[in-house]
């Protein structure tokens, strides 16, 4: 069974004559493709990487260790050479490495004391083929924080806005998950969440009990459990355990780019997609006031070129937009298209996280699970929500799980021989680990700048990322680390562990915000309908566009900001005004 | 009645795995890699550990996971595997840390009155191992070696295809999460394959 690949075609068969283009393929350059085909627009869709096709590219999936060069482990020099950063993250691996950028060819600078963990795949899918897929609303706690707190500017929307572009997103993307009625982390359109293990379930039980406040959900995933005929008709099918997701999965059964939005598109007739495509900056029409275009490098023989259309969307996530808008530069905009706030590359933001604790269940010994979920537990924010703290602003929430070890505990365990082989034989006791999700304020401090030095090999100024943790995100980082283990004591945890290791910047792989929507074009870059305040036809759909951070995982933000754009971007454009 | 449907619903799953993969699995295929388990002939001589050290290092593997009902580090090939790892995947600072740290544990046997560690007896080589690792998990231990070592043998032997399907338990496509299921006396942990391992 094959099928629903997405046709690439070579760039001297493109014409320019197309309604709009979309930069990237990801999480939102796929919905905005989606969206904007569907509504009968023709649409290039420009993707920096190679192309990746479903299924056929997946070349690690399904591999045992066994299977693997090295059993699945990356020559170190290789890794020191060409994956110093990527290989923080903890999906990267021999099994992953060709969806994640090589470090060498694709630097960044950060000052000494500062650094920020840039992680990136730069391929048809982007890191929709990457994500942890947890898919969380944002609550009106969330929209009215600038506001109520001055941090920030106020965000132009509200969740009555996006509580049905929500909607829309969870249906065609398929996530799992329970309602559960709380004010702080709205209820969606959910598929069958996973089940939890007998140790969850008590421990959801002892925690439920001890804090009035606070719930152990089930993660809401973008993985399969009950497909729709919608989802089936695209070739996707239910989630198998495997937990292997990012190395490609061929049933289609966690939401990427390939598996949901680009066959889609595709099947509309109206997407022509073009990848090694590297977008080196938006064409302004002054005369117009529009972006006519874009100017692309080929990634491969870096010869330019330029494609023309009505509109244009940037959705090349938050620091490649930024990058392409701030090297777009014109009389107008000496400082980046659009960028007459000043706003455009500040406001950086990321979660905090790397902060929790895990523990030992005492329970349970003569159960076990079976079959590898690829999604795990969240409690929800609970700090400031119905009271306010002292320590600090905002809130953050939990990831976590329960699980059997099995052998690699035996590196941390004396014995050798007969008896250690035994031991090890037989699955371990069961642990529990949950770690912290924080929000991060913005501050304009945070930003990135275009290098006057330094040009990578495509020509293209090179981002110097300047951002680090804070006040506010120092004392949050310590209540992660309280709270965590007031949460294990009271889940009934013993040999209680608090990891007190502060992720840098940029490692919770959700940075955001260096574009944020606003009411007021003199602070804010772009409107309530990811419109840029100062070129109409110019939309920005990815994490660039978010005004806070809030604490919940932001992918399914961006799917709901982007599908919610461009219908307002269709409309504008059949009623003549972009 | 529930393990039946659920077998079933497995089977199921898995004959649509293999339809939609393509076959692309075969083991055949995959061994082919010089740099993995199936390549290397069992009397394929060392490429990066001198014959003294590898001999050593056989003996060691042996020593930490020995053969018993189910086959042990000699039998999935460990030393082999791990020799492979050291010439074509360690560092160069890894790969001194290793040559060292052979070399640490020779001395050490010397030191108690043998002429190398490969000649002692049986007895003598389990004293001194587990002198190394009471060592390593004290807490104050000053060399690092035994426990990079032990965990290496411990990769090897639980990453090769009889330590993760004979000694463990290996699902390739569970289909279903099963979140409580009853343990008997004898049943094994689930293997799966750890990514971003540090070694």
């Amino acid at each position: 069974m094959r099928g629903f690949g997405v046709n690439t075609i070579m760039p001297s068969e493109v014409s320019n004559d197309f309604d709009a283009i979309v930069v990237g393929s990801g999480i939102s350059g796929g919905w905005a493709a989606k969206e904007l085909t569907e509504r009968g627009l023709k649409v290039l869709l420009l993707e920096r990487g190679r192309n990746v096709t479903h299924r056929q590219d997946y070349v690690t999936e399904g591999k045992a260790a066994w299977e693997m060069p090295y059993a699945g482990q990356i020559p170190e020099s290789l890794t020191e050479s060409d994956y110093a950063v990527q290989n923080q993250c903890y999906a990267f691996s021999d099994y992953t490495k060709h969806f994640f950028v090589n470090d060498r060819e694709n630097p960044y600078a950060t000052p000494d004391n500062k650094p920020f963990s840039w992680i990136r795949g730069h391929q048809l899918g982007g890191r929709s083929l990457l994500w942890h897929r947890h898919s969380y609303r944002l609550s009106d706690l969330d929209f009215e924080a600038n506001k109520l707190d001055g941090h920030g500017a106020d965000w132009p929307i509200r969740y009555k806005d996006l509580a049905p572009w929500y909607d829309h997103a969870e249906n065609f993307a398929g996530i799992s998950g329970s309602n559960e009625g709380l004010s702080q982390l709205p209820d969606g359109v959910f598929q069958p969440p996973f089940p939890m293990n007998c140790v969850e379930k008590d421990i959801k039980k002892n925690i439920e009990a001890a804090f009035s406040d606070r719930k152990l959900i089930m993660g809401r995933v973008a993985h399969l459990t009950e497909p729709t005929k919608e989802q089936i008709a695209l070739g996707r099918s239910r989630c198998m355990n495997r937990d292997e997701c990012q190395r490609g999965c061929s049933f289609g059964a966690y939401f990427s780019s390939l598996s949901a939005t680009l066959p889609a598109a595709n099947r509309t007739g109206n997407l022509t997609t073009v990848t090694d495509a590297i977008v080196d900056s938006v064409i302004y029409d002054s005369d117009s006031n529009r972006a006519s275009g874009v100017r692309v490098v080929d990634a491969n023989n870096h010869e330019h070129r330029s494609y023309g259309a009505r509109l244009v969307f940037l959705c090349a996530s938050t620091l490649g937009t930024t990058q392409i808008m701030l090297n777009s530069t014109s009389e107008r905009f000496p400082n980046g298209i659009a960028n007459s706030s000043g706003a455009l590359g500040r406001y950086l933001m990321d979660h905090i996280g790397g902060v929790g604790a895990s523990g030992v269940f005492p329970g349970h010994q003569d159960m076990y699970d079976a079959g590898r979920r690829g999604g795990g537990l969240y409690l929800p924010r609970f700090r400031n929500v119905m009271d306010k703290d002292e320590r600090f602003l905002r809130g953050f929430g939990y990831q976590g799980g329960a699980y059997r070890s099995s052998w690699s505990r035996g590196n941390n365990t004396p014995g050798i021989g007969i008896d250690f082989k035994a031991e090890l034989q037989r699955p371990g006791p069961w642990i529990f680990d949950m770690v912290g999700f924080g929000e991060m304020l913005p501050d304009e401090r945070n930003r990135v700048r275009l290098s006057k030095k330094n040009k990578d090999s495509w020509g293209m100024p090179i981002l110097e990322i300047d951002c680090e943790h804070r006040e506010n995100e120092f004392a949050m980082f310590d209540a992660i680390a309280a709270d965590a283990e007031e949460l294990m004591n009271a889940a009934g945890l013993t040999d209680i562990s608090v990891n007190q290791d502060k992720a840098a910047p940029g490692l919770m792989i959700h940075e955001m915000g260096t574009a944020r929507m606003g009411h007021d074009p003199k602070t804010s870059v772009l409107n309530k309908f990811n419109q840029a305040h100062d070129v109409p036809n110019l939309f920005v759909t990815d994490g660039s566009a978010m005004t806070s951070s809030a604490c919940q995982n932001p992918s399914l933000t961006y799917m709901a900001l982007t599908a919610r754009a461009a219908a307002a971007a269709v409309e504008m454009l059949q009623e003549g005004k972009l | 009645m529930a393990d039946n449907r659920t077998h079933l619903t497995r089977r199921t799953a898995i004959k649509g795995a293999v339809a939609l993969l393509g076959g692309t699995l075969t083991t055949a295929q995959l061994g082919l890699l010089g740099n993995s388990f199936a390549a290397i002939a069992e009397d394929a001589p060392p490429r990066f550990l001198c014959p003294e050290q590898f001999t050593m290092l056989s003996r060691i593997a042996d020593l930490i996971i020995p053969e018993t009902d189910t086959a042990g580090a000699l039998g999935v090939g460990a030393p082999h595997f791990i020799d492979m790892m050291l010439a074509d995947w360690a560092s160069p600072q890894r790969q001194a840390e290793y040559v060292a740290g052979l070399d640490g544990i020779d001395m050490r046997a010397r030191g108690a009155g043998a002429s190398s560690f490969s000649a002692s007896t049986t007895e003598q080589q389990m004293a001194l191992l587990r002198a190394l690792d009471k060592e390593f998990f004290a807490e104050h231990s000053t060399d690092p070696f035994f426990g990079v070592l032990k965990k290496m043998v411990l990769f090897a032997y639980y990453s090769s295809e009889i330590g993760a399907t004979v000694e463990l338990r290996f699902q390739r496509i569970p289909g279903d999460y099963l979140p409580c299921v009853p343990m008997a006396d004898d049943s094994h942990a689930w293997f799966w394959s750890q990514h971003n391992y540090a070694l």
